[in-house]
């Protein structure tokens, strides 16, 4: 054994090395991540409700989440947090990212602070947010809106206002990440581009455009691609704030809580499982399609 | 027209002063080139003319205006920067012709001046290639060509050449003189390399620690070096710089140094000199010449010493020889070439004899 590992190239004897190291987290994945996997695309296919044999029932599952309205209600749900977190979380942490970045003084603090609710556990925060949602003398934002003389909004208790008012401290949430990951991405462009732009007579919008947006490119994919799958599998702060019910009738609830009610209120986990099935492959077309759209031209 | 004046400028980091009351006249269609060690000022002196550092106290002006407070774009210049500062997303054509756009230019024009620029350079073939996929020597070319097609009033390098291997970097200096004698644009170069200096430029201003050690052209700082500084930074291989003194003898001076030769004084330098100063002596390696058999030198311009190294360089040889403490580097034709230990003949030019004053290390010569 010892004989045939020192006959080995040096190249073998790296990739032993290299194999061994890899076999924990490979074993760790393998157990923890993979085969629950793989357990719940088959599960997608049984109606099971954990206590005796999953029984195969084939596509049935399936054919009843085309019939369930519910479902497609927390489709177009799950789809709204990302249409609108995406854009308004990475328009706004831009925005900061692109300022703080000029700002010398108080660039450690200000940074700080603006990650500091993303190291914020989500619970806490949406029972914040909710007091903050509540009617007067309670909440704060209907407190203002009265201060100013503007009539009081039902917030968490509207079914139109409700899904916006559970986005935003999911949005505020993202913001600290994103903007410490475009702070990252901004520096990493060389001053010298900026100055020769400078000279060339470009202005602060030509250069935005022209030289900022596209050498920012790489993080924009990343955050793009990182923060719709955050956004898609929002749930924390929809069950913390709407009494775990993802209310009012429904029109909060996004399909990670729907797929959690299937499986650990009703122990419907053939069904559960068949949604999460139908989730990953949301997660997997928008991804791929994310990294295609904004793939390197060329 | 385009001169540029640089009128008793002051410049600090913080509480790190890097430009001393500097002064100096930029002639129209001039090359002038800075050049100096790291850290003494040039690049901060360029990069105030272009406007991306802030003057704090005296003027700049280009063409008879002060530009202190004028925007770089408004200043009618152009910079090539140490690493070109190519946009790499963009298209070698896209690169050059980014100031015409910014300057709405019409569409027709940019094509025509960028053509025109990609033909002078030879980049025609390489117009739709992105930066990544050019070598050293090709991005330097655009980076000259973005320069170019603005048709500026100056032109700015910034140590353009300092990332090209040895002999890119003499085909470039070539290319940029060459490109020099055609649009006759003002140049304001910056360098830390001396030779570079010595074949581009018009004039030569070597600065030291935010000041001007002398302004010449390179046959004026190379011949008549102002001070120590000068001296042994403008030449290749650098200036032989003895301590020693000089002793008065008859009408004129003889000088030595511990352990070397008593070497006459050359006339023009008696005047000035006093019995028993101390000085620095200076003289050049091909003023040191290697004999190899009968000579005319008068004996006493003649010494013996053992070599310790040798160079050769085809056509020449440097060789490095001891005179008790002090070593001397002279020359020996590319011919025989000595053997390290050996005992050796050298011959010095005295016409060509510095002397500078130990004190205050200015010139005497």
């Amino acid at each position: 054994m010892r004989g045939s590992y020192e006959r080995l190239t040096i190249a073998g004897k790296q990739a032993v090395w290299a194999w061994a190291f890899l076999a924990v987290p490979l074993v760790f994945y393998g157990v923890v991540r993979f085969y629950p996997t793989a357990q719940a695309f088959y599960l997608s296919f049984t109606s099971w409700n954990l206590l005796g044999e999953a029984r195969f029932i084939g596509v049935d599952n399936y054919v009843r989440l085309t019939q369930d309205p519910v479902f497609w209600k927390v489709a177009v749900n799950s789809f709204e947090y990302v249409a609108l977190g995406l854009p308004i979380s990475l328009v706004l942490s831009f925005v900061i990212a692109y300022y703080l970045d000029r700002v010398r003084f108080g660039h450690a603090l200000l940074r700080a602070l603006y990650f500091l609710p993303h190291l914020t556990t989500a619970a806490a925060m949406a029972w914040v947010w909710r007091w903050l949602y509540q009617p007067v003398p309670v909440g704060v934002f209907n407190g203002v809106l009265a201060d100013i003389g503007l009539p009081a909004q039902p917030f968490l208790r509207s079914t139109d206002q409700a899904l916006p008012a559970v986005l935003a401290p999911a949005i505020w949430a993202m913001l600290g990440f994103q903007v410490v990951i475009f702070l990252a991405g901004l520096k990493a462009i060389p001053r010298s581009y900026y100055e020769a732009a400078d000279i060339d007579g470009a202005g602060a919008w030509r250069v935005l455009r022209e030289i900022t947006l596209p050498l920012l490119r790489p993080t924009l994919v990343f955050l793009i691609v990182i923060s719709s799958i955050a956004f898609l599998r929002i749930f924390d702060y929809v069950y913390n704030m709407t009494n775990g019910d993802g209310g009012p009738l429904d029109s909060t609830k996004p399909l990670v809580l729907s797929i959690y009610q299937t499986a650990f209120g009703r122990f419907d986990m053939g069904y559960a499982s068949a949604q999460t099935v139908v989730l990953f492959f949301i997660l997997l077309a928008l991804t791929l399609l994310q990294m295609r759209l904004l793939r390197k031209p060329r | 027209m385009a001169s540029v004046s640089i009128r008793g400028v002051v410049k600090s980091f913080g509480k790190t002063p890097v430009i001393h009351a500097l002064d100096l006249e930029i002639a129209h269609q001039e090359f002038v080139v800075l050049v100096g060690p790291s850290g003494c000022g040039k690049s901060t002196m360029l990069r105030m003319i272009a406007g991306l550092e802030d003057v704090d106290l005296g003027e700049i002006a280009i063409d008879g205006r002060v530009v202190n407070r004028v925007a770089p774009k408004d200043r009618n210049i152009a910079m090539v920067f140490q690493n070109y500062a190519l946009y790499p997303h963009m298209t070698v054509f896209r690169n050059m012709a980014f100031a015409l756009r910014a300057a709405r230019l019409p569409q027709p024009e940019i094509e025509r001046r960028v053509h025109e620029a990609a033909r002078i350079l030879g980049l025609t073939e390489l117009l739709e290639r992105r930066p990544g996929e050019l070598s050293g020597g090709q991005r330097q070319r655009v980076a000259m060509g973005r320069a170019m097609v603005r048709d500026p009033a100056v032109f700015l390098f910034d140590e353009p050449l300092s990332n090209l291997d040895a002999k890119l970097r003499s085909a470039m200096r070539t290319e940029i003189k060459k490109l020099h004698q055609t649009v006759k644009t003002t140049i304001v170069y910056v360098t830390h390399d001396q030779v570079e200096a010595m074949t581009l430029a018009d004039r030569i201003v070597i600065m030291r620690d935010g000041r001007i050690e002398q302004i010449g052209s390179p046959l004026q700082v190379f011949q008549k070096p102002t001070n120590v500084f000068v001296a042994g930074f403008i030449g290749s291989p650098a200036m032989n710089l003895l301590t020693g003194t000089v002793h008065r003898d008859g009408d004129g001076f003889r000088t030595t140094w511990p352990g070397g030769p008593t070497l006459p004084v050359p006339a023009r330098a008696v005047p000035k000199l006093t019995d028993g100063q101390a000085v620095i002596i200076g003289i050049r390696p091909e003023h040191v010449s290697a004999i190899d058999g009968p000579t005319r030198l008068p004996a006493d311009w003649q010494i013996e010493a053992e070599i310790a190294v040798v160079e050769p360089l085809g056509s020449e040889t440097l060789l490095l020889a001891r005179f008790g403490d002090h070593e001397l580097t002279g020359k020996g034709d590319g011919r025989t070439i000595p053997r390290p230990g050996q005992r050796q003949r050298f011959g010095f030019d005295l016409d060509h004899l510095h002397l500078f004053d130990r004190a205050n290390e200015r010139a005497l010569t």
